[in-house]
């Protein structure tokens, strides 16, 4: 089991510590330039999942065959959109996000498309719910959290992601989605010495990337269904931690802890859940 | 007159000869054939597996070995190494991805005889979308009527591959890369 202990670390360490030193330098240098931070943390992030990927699943496969194999090229691509929408706004971003949508939605379902009216259900109704929750979680959090709140809620739901994927019978995606967790808390412990916030590149990366290991979850694994709505919506309870907020409370630190209860209340239920519906196993 | 019977005996010789000679096809009985996985865990042990639900046909030439052919088709889930979770999790997508790829396939493209009850059958073998090259150390066990009086052919077949090969990386080394295959078939004369 040591063998497989050290495997698993050194695949979520070393991204992890490679985007730190890496987000570290950048926060550092554009403190005073969110547009340039945002897209450099976005690119950073995207970096790291790269890595991760490649350390999780042993290499790149060109053309991608399977779902799962698109998770690189798709956080690259997403990254650049993002940084895209960083110098144009309004309609643009929009598109861009609906097509990103689409484009998920397709990897996970092209393949079945022919003459299967249920496939073009899956493929409507994955695009939307990608497409709105870009619109939430950009507009609605980002407009409202600092970078410490927004990446250290997205790193919860993430690093149970980890964890609930584990039990749901992959391991290769339960590291990846543990690797997405450890490099958002480096990002999240990052912003909030550094007090910035880290712009909208970052979360459209963190949606499309933990939402195809989701949905590789549920439609390849055992990941319940119920699990990985919980962990999907858990980043918006950030909102909900925000009313919690008491003008009284002024140490940083502790406004965080309040705003991050209802991501954590998700999270544990979600973890709860997926205990009880898919029960652990030492059968490897 | 010799001469005659001669020429009949010659004249049925052959009439009868492309008849022995041809090519005979035979269908797998999967009741009474297995295909058994073999892989390292942790280097300490083996698990083995075995595949329940697959099907083929396999084409023998007596007189001409190079018409040989074999074809398998193997259902990805229908893996079973009598251990349900650990079931669940080969057939997930860190092994055979069986959602997305249902069926594993070995298609032939040559067969060299060694000896008499020895071939090496060198195929196309098709893993979770990966087509490489595999060959198959075949032994003939026995030929004869079967119980409903139907020919029957059986044949043991053993390979060993790398998974890695066909982008299974999950879990190396710690579960073996190489994976040791059985195919150990009846085939009934159609």
């Amino acid at each position: 089991m040591n063998q497989m202990v050290a495997q698993s670390l050194q695949g979520v360490g070393l991204p992890s510590l490679a985007v730190m030193i890496a987000s570290a330098v950048w926060f550092g240098v554009f403190r005073k330039h969110p547009r340039l931070r945002a897209i450099g943390t976005g690119l950073i992030f995207a970096g790291g999942i790269i890595w991760a990927y490649l350390l999780a699943f042993g290499g790149f496969a060109f053309p991608p065959r399977e779902s799962g194999q698109w998770i690189p090229y798709l956080a690259g691509a997403v990254a650049l959109v993002g940084c895209l929408q960083g110098i144009r706004l309004g309609l643009w971003r929009q598109v861009s996000n609906l097509v990103l949508s689409l484009g998920t939605a397709l990897i996970f379902f092209w393949s079945e498309i022919s003459g299967n009216r249920l496939t073009l259900v899956w493929i409507i109704g994955v695009t939307v719910v990608l497409f709105l929750s870009t619109i939430l979680l950009q507009q609605v959090i980002e407009d409202r959290c600092s970078g410490a709140e927004l990446s250290l809620g997205l790193a919860l739901s993430a690093g149970a992601g980890g964890i609930v994927s584990f039990l749901g019978g992959s391991a290769v995606l339960g590291q990846l989605s543990g690797s997405i967790g450890a490099i958002l808390g480096v990002i999240a412990v990052l912003a909030f010495f550094f007090n910035v916030t880290i712009g909208s590149v970052l979360p459209l990366v963190y949606l499309f990337i933990f939402g195809s290991l989701l949905l590789s979850g549920c439609l390849f694994a055992e990941l319940p269904w119920l699990t990985a709505v919980l962990l999907w919506i858990a980043p918006w309870g950030l909102v909900i931690g925000q009313r919690l907020d008491h003008p009284k409370i002024s140490s940083r630190a502790k406004a965080l802890v309040i705003r991050m209860l209802s991501v954590i209340a998700l999270v544990a239920i979600a973890i709860c859940s997926a205990f009880l519906l898919v029960p652990p196993s030492s059968e490897l | 007159m010799k001469k005659h019977y001669l020429s009949i005996l010659l004249s049925i010789l052959a009439f009868a000869g492309p008849t022995v000679a041809h090519a005979e096809s035979f269908k797998i009985d999967p009741f009474h054939s297995a295909i058994i996985c073999e892989i390292g865990h942790f280097g300490v042990g083996h698990i083995y597996g075995r595949f329940d639900t697959f099907s083929g046909t396999f084409t023998l030439d007596q007189n001409d070995p190079s018409k040989d052919a074999v074809n398998v088709e193997i259902k990805t889930d229908s893996v079973d190494t009598n251990a349900p979770k650990r079931d669940t999790d080969i057939k997930g997508p860190d092994f055979l991805n069986a959602a997305q790829f249902s069926t594993a396939t070995f298609k032939s493209t040559s067969v060299k005889k060694i000896d008499d009850k020895t071939y090496d059958v060198t195929g196309d073998f098709t893993l979770r979308g990966v087509t490489k090259p595999l060959t198959l150390n075949v032994k003939a066990v026995g030929s004869g009527p079967g119980p409903k009086g139907e020919f029957r052919s059986g044949w043991e077949a053993t390979a060993t591959l790398r998974r890695s090969d066909f982008e299974v990386k999950a879990l190396l080394p710690a579960v073996s890369d190489e994976v040791s295959l059985i195919i150990a078939v009846e085939g009934i004369k159609q």
